[in-house]
């Protein structure tokens, strides 16, 4: 007997026996018959599909827009999943009738999408700014408008709700009041702590499919999936980040989001919130976890170039067994780890960074969000004295894994910041990399941009010497 | 109460927000349905030896449909009968349909005809337009335009310029994906409802390879979520298959391309191979241009040779060329065939004339600003293929801009910038638009409409215009109202259906609400025609009355009547007239003669101008538009929501085109670019915050739809601007060495950044 999905969609309990493995997307307009979550691309690309999900987390009501095309319905257990029938009666709510006065919709298609998103942005952003908003329906693509008038009709919202949506505690009541969203959403909370939960947690013996976020499987291996014997790790309701008096720890099965936005890396690393919106988009932040980024072994995965330069170390755990990896020696060959399939990727451990520390995150892409790196490259250091200590590295599009520049990375160990050891690095890191050429670029632009790149590195890290 | 006056009066608009408006995969279908998938070649060239199909064929309830299948000709060729529906013994592209299969859900139809092999002998593809013009491989003989003499005009300039160019081709990327459903009704007769621009297309195709007549086949089309020319001629394959399986199974059949397919298996916009050469005058004045265009066609015509031909309509840009010669070769590769996309040929001529403009300026070391101000259109003149220039204003609307951006300032700050920046560089261009409105195949410029007023008083109306996102429809519910005088939520638009509206023109060319609008309000003024007289003879007027409606009330004469629209409707009915009109409108004044190329082939042009500022990160090689301006003709505009939302979503589309939408092919003919991973359209970061657009008061313009000018195309045109914009910070003050090549991607900036340095 399957274990049964349960979760409230909308207004509405639901329960479902259907293969959890299935795309919620699918299971909405196909056998739910609501078919205002489009399909558009089925890769996570378009955000026509976005809905919201809903889940309590430490006895608050957390929501997140994510994109329904390559979401199993198994991610909808005990949640509450939002989608435009679950926002709209029969008059238009406050965003709907801004978009539509000032034009923000044209053939419709992306239309729900984006309203979820923005809705999303409502329901969790704590400060409500334009800046923030944009985060949110960057994963939304519009092919008609050009987007003028739905940055439009955003500012509108955002300027005449902000007053109005300062407590963040308050903040479902109040969206209530301003008709936002719905008044069912006040007893939701409620409604979900009462889900019993049915569903077996125990993984299956030889699953054909380890599926944390998926957002990479569900594109690279879909519908093979739906028939494969799938084992899924949702997140255990960890702390996403963690300190200890000389390192930080983060949960692997925490999502993108959670990590980047957590006030620990914020103390540490302040420069990541503007980095942030390079790692796909919101929904795929929402749902992508460290794990999958680490595990999957894309040669261009962002958070994995980025955790690579601070010298991470992945945990592993086997039962009782621990095991810890340098992340820079986890990667064998393309698609290839030193990983055992009845390893559980736990953990990522890597030293605090000193208070001189310097991070630059370098990511070039065809389009500048939401696209796979052409090159992207991570620098880590800490510069005592004019000295650079605790080097780190790494680039990916330049070689078949995520690459940990070792050459480079030894020899600026110790030494200074001179106009000759530059020349020597950037050098060196030629030597390191043997790009592919793909639909992101030639070798020959890719070497190019590692050299650009590389120097952009040290050119931030001369400003930053001077500032401080 | 407000606020439900607000949606009925935009109801479509409200459908979309609460995600109730349907497309063809959200509509209710009977249960019995069969879902079919199209498999195809998977060669860009080859015979076919043999078809595996993996036992699919021996299950129950599956069926397999090829070449053999097809009861009537298996053809679905538009202007060239050269393309077939499956291939029979040859394939010539990737992607190319060999047959479909159906089966009882979606997933097992996918499942079992993505398992099918095809085994091909294999022969050498053509990929380039160039390789193709070398062995004389053509659509069809070249076209050729000309006006002035070429050879004395060369003979008559100081200075004299050649080069390449390279355009590159676009994907569409409506969001909603190709697809149909076919429902076999009593007898022969079948209805489709399909995600087309043109509905009379499919059910004349439908009906040819089905071998019946186009009466037994009705085309319903309810709305499409975007298809910017994709679904002109493209969207016909999957409606006939569809029908195909439908009318052989007596079921039910709905075809939907995934992506991934859709992607792979449907032309985009051309890429252009061109050479020019263009001679100018001591006073940079331009006294002859030369241009030679190579259009890679795909396998087969499709829309082509219109594009073509619209590409030397459009080769001179929006400057007067005394001395022109323009020839078009129309070269068949082993591509799927290109076909119509937003701006129809007309940016690939542009583009290449901007080019030689921007690359003489460089070489003669003055702006191109220079050359494009003096050879810019103005009234009277007359265009390469004859017509004349009238209510001309690209000038006008190009010096509005100068002086809204005050240039010569602009110039000074940029300058000063620049000097010495070894990070970042301005740089700006204005791009002016000159776009000619009309089918230029005549013939298509008609269309009419069935208006029908119930006895409620409310409103039906019944075009040929498809809506997909452009506000067509409310544009014609605008007019009519306002022919009426009634409430604009009294009207209703309905499905565009062959069976009330036969023989449609595709909704393309820009022309959806000049010909659908004009026709609606030739409709309305009938039956208010017949109202005049029911007044009249009850009047016993010798003079015809005026007679009209003013939010809702008759007025007789300028007299305010006791009567309202309801009551008029009730009383007429009463008295047996008809108030249901079914009228035609075709565009006045244009002919062409296409064997001599010339004539008035456009009812009008559509002028403007856009300016363009960007900045470039001259290491990284990327760049940020940091301010675009425009300032555009649109006539007197009667929906500036619409207008302006066309124009933004054009120029968004058009600086896709320029800078980051790139298709690749492989050398055997496999898309690389083939999914949303990898072909980026423009994302709400792409395009800036503000962007600065005016309408040119042009209140001398009596075409169009009641004085308003076609909207959809020409701002398209704009995005050009942004390329030049690029090259100008990234090749600040340098000659330039390269060839232009478009799009220029992050990598082609990289690229022309480094072979400068």
């Amino acid at each position: 007997m399957p274990a049964k999905i349960i979760f409230v969609l909308n207004n509405k309990l639901t329960e479902t026996d259907s293969n959890p493995a299935i795309t919620l997307a699918d299971f909405l307009r196909y056998e739910k018959k609501l078919p205002g979550t489009k399909i558009a691309c089925r890769e996570g690309d378009c955000g026509a599909c976005t809905i919201i999900s809903g889940e309590t987390v430490n006895n608050n009501l957390v929501y997140k827009n994510l994109v329904s095309c390559i979401l199993p319905l198994n991610a909808a257990h005990k949640k509450h999943i939002v989608t435009i029938e679950g926002l709209s009666g029969d008059n238009l709510n406050p965003i709907q009738e801004e978009f539509l006065k000032q034009g923000a919709t044209q053939c419709g298609f992306c239309t729900p999408g984006f309203i979820n998103s923005l809705t999303s942005f409502f329901l969790s952003s704590p400060v409500i700014s334009y800046e923030i908003a944009l985060k949110y329906v960057a994963g939304n693509i519009c092919r008609c408008t050009g987007y003028f008038s739905i940055k439009r009709a955003i500012k509108e919202l955002v300027n005449k709700y902000s007053p109005e949506l300062i407590n963040f505690d308050t903040r479902t009541d109040d969206l209530i009041r301003l008709d936002i969203i719905p008044g069912y959403f006040k007893e939701i909370k409620a409604r979900l702590i009462n889900i019993t939960d049915t569903k077996s947690q125990f993984p299956k013996d030889n699953s054909d499919f380890l599926i944390s976020g998926g957002t990479d499987l569900y594109v690279s291996s879909y519908p093979a999936i739906k028939y494969g014997n799938v084992n899924f790790i949702e997140s255990r309701g960890k702390e996403p980040v963690s300190e200890t008096d000389n390192s930080i720890h983060l949960d692997a099965s925490s999502t993108i989001d959670d990590i980047l936005t957590s006030e620990i890396i914020k103390k540490y690393f302040p420069a990541i919130s503007e980095l942030e919106i390079h790692f796909g988009s919101k929904q795929i932040r929402n749902r992508a976890t460290a794990a999958g980024n680490i595990i999957n072994a894309s040669p261009i995965g962002d958070f994995t170039i980025f955790l690579l330069s601070l010298g991470a170390e992945a945990v592993f755990q086997n039962g009782f067994q621990k095991r810890e990896v340098l992340l820079k020696d986890l990667f064998l060959g393309y698609k290839k780890l030193d990983y055992k399939k009845d390893e559980i990727l736990e953990e990522i451990i890597f030293r605090k960074p000193s208070s001189k520390a310097f991070l630059n995150f370098v990511k070039i892409s065809r389009r500048e969000h939401l696209d796979i790196a052409s090159v992207n490259s991570g620098f880590f250091v800490e510069i005592e004295s004019g000295v650079l200590k605790r080097v780190g590295i790494s680039a990916g599009g330049v070689a078949p894994v995520p690459k940990f520049l070792n050459e480079v990375s030894a020899f600026l160990e110790g030494k200074t910041l001179s106009g000759e050891n530059i020349d020597v690095a950037v050098n060196l890191a030629g030597n390191e990399i043997k790009p592919i050429p793909d639909a992101r670029g030639s070798d020959v632009y890719k070497s190019g941009l590692m050299k650009i790149i590389l120097k952009n590195h040290f050119d931030k890290l001369k400003k930053f010497v001077e500032k401080n | 109460m407000k606020k439900i006056d607000y949606i009925s009066k935009d109801y479509d608009r409200y459908l979309h927000l609460t995600g109730k408006s349907e497309f063809v995969d959200d509509m209710n279908i009977p249960s019995d349905t069969m879902y079919a998938s199209v498999f195809y070649s998977s060669v860009a060239k080859g015979k076919i030896k043999n078809i595996d199909f993996k036992g699919a064929d021996k299950l129950h309830n599956v069926f397999i449909f090829t070449a053999k299948d097809i009861p009537g000709e298996n053809q679905i060729g538009g202007i060239i009968k050269d393309e077939l529906l499956f291939a029979e013994d040859e394939v010539d592209f990737v992607g190319e349909p060999i047959g479909v299969l159906v089966a009882e859900t979606r997933e097992k139809a996918e499942e079992y005809s993505k398992k099918i092999e095809v085994e091909y002998e294999q022969l050498e593809p053509i990929i380039t337009a160039r390789e193709s013009f070398l062995k004389n491989n053509f659509i069809m003989p070249p076209r050729i335009f000309e006006s002035g003499d070429i050879v004395k005009g060369f003979k008559k300039c100081e200075y004299i310029f050649e080069d390449k160019v390279e355009f590159g081709g676009q994907e569409h990327l409506y969001l909603e994906t190709q697809g149909a459903i076919a429902l076999p009704l009593e007898g022969n007769n079948l209805k489709i409802i399909s995600s087309t621009q043109n509905p009379t297309a499919v059910q004349r195709i439908t009906a040819s390879i089905l071998g019946i007549s186009n009466n037994n086949i009705e085309v319903d089309v309810l709305r499409l979520g975007g298809a910017f020319g994709g679904k002109e001629d493209q969207a016909n394959a999957w409606a006939v298959i569809a029908g195909l399986a439908a009318y052989k199974l007596k079921k039910p059949v709905k075809l939907i391309l995934e992506r991934s397919d859709d992607i792979k298996l449907t032309g985009k916009r051309h890429p252009y191979s061109i050479d020019y050469r263009i001679g100018f005058a001591k006073d940079y004045k331009i006294i002859a241009y030369e241009v030679i265009f190579y259009q890679n066609a795909g396998a087969a015509a499709d829309l082509s040779p219109a594009v073509l031909d619209r590409t030397l309509f459009h080769c001179n840009g929006s400057y007067f060329i005394p001395n022109l010669k323009a020839t078009g070769y129309s070269c068949k590769t082993n591509l799927p065939p290109n076909t119509a996309f937003r701006g129809f040929g007309a940016p690939q001529g542009i583009f290449a004339i901007e080019s030689a403009i921007f690359k003489s300026a460089r070489k003669l070391r003055i702006s191109p600003q220079k050359i494009q101000e003096i050879n810019l259109l103005t009234e009277g003149k007359v265009f390469h293929y004859g017509q004349v220039a009238k209510n001309c204003t690209v000038k006008n609307c190009y010096d509005s801009i100068t002086r809204k951006i005050n240039i010569s300032k602009k110039e000074k700050e940029i300058s000063l910038f620049n000097t010495g920046n070894t990070e970042f560089r301005k740089g700006f261009y204005i791009m002016p638009l000159t776009f000619g409105i009309s089918f230029t195949n005549t013939m298509m410029n008609q269309a009419s409409a069935l208006v029908n007023i119930y006895s409620d008083g409310s409103v039906s109306i019944s075009t040929a215009a498809i809506e997909m996102g452009q506000g067509v429809n409310y544009k014609i519910r605008q007019v009519a109202s306002e022919e009426l005088g009634i409430d604009i939520s009294k009207i209703r638009v309905e499905t565009t259906n062959t069976s009330r509206i036969a023989n449609t023109s595709p909704t393309a060319a820009s022309s959806g609400a000049d010909l659908n609008g004009n026709a609606s309000r030739i409709a309305c003024r009938e039956i208010l025609n017949r109202i005049t007289k029911y007044y009249s003879d009850k009047q016993k007027s010798n003079k015809k009355l005026r007679v009209e409606f003013k939010k809702e009330q008759l007025f007789i004469n300028g007299k305010k009547q006791e009567q309202h629209w309801k009551s008029v409707v009730t009383e007429l009915l009463m008295n047996r007239i008809s108030l249901s009109a079914h009228c035609s409108y075709a565009t006045p004044k244009i002919k062409f003669d296409k064997i001599k190329n010339k004539g008035n082939p456009f009812s009008y042009h559509t002028y403007g101008a856009a300016y363009f500022e960007v900045t470039a990160d001259i290491s990284l090689g990327t760049f940020k538009l940091d301010e675009i301006v425009i300032i555009h003709d649109g006539g007197k505009v009667i929906n500036k929501v619409i207008d302006t939302g066309q124009i933004e979503g054009a120029l968004a589309q058009g600086i896709g085109m320029m800078t980051m939408e790139e298709i690749i092919y492989d050398e055997k003919g496999n898309l690389t670019t083939n999914s949303l991973s990898k072909y980026k359209v423009p994302d709400i970061y792409s395009m800036p915050d503000d962007i600065n657009i005016t309408f040119y008061q042009n209140n001398d313009f009596e075409s169009g739809l009641k004085g308003s000018k076609a909207v959809g195309e020409p701002p398209l045109v704009y995005g050009i601007g942004a390329y030049f914009a690029i090259i100008n910070a990234i090749g600040f003050n340098k000659e330039i060495n390269y060839i232009f090549e478009s799009p220029l991607t992050n990598e082609r900036i990289f690229n022309y950044i480094n072979r400068e340095a």
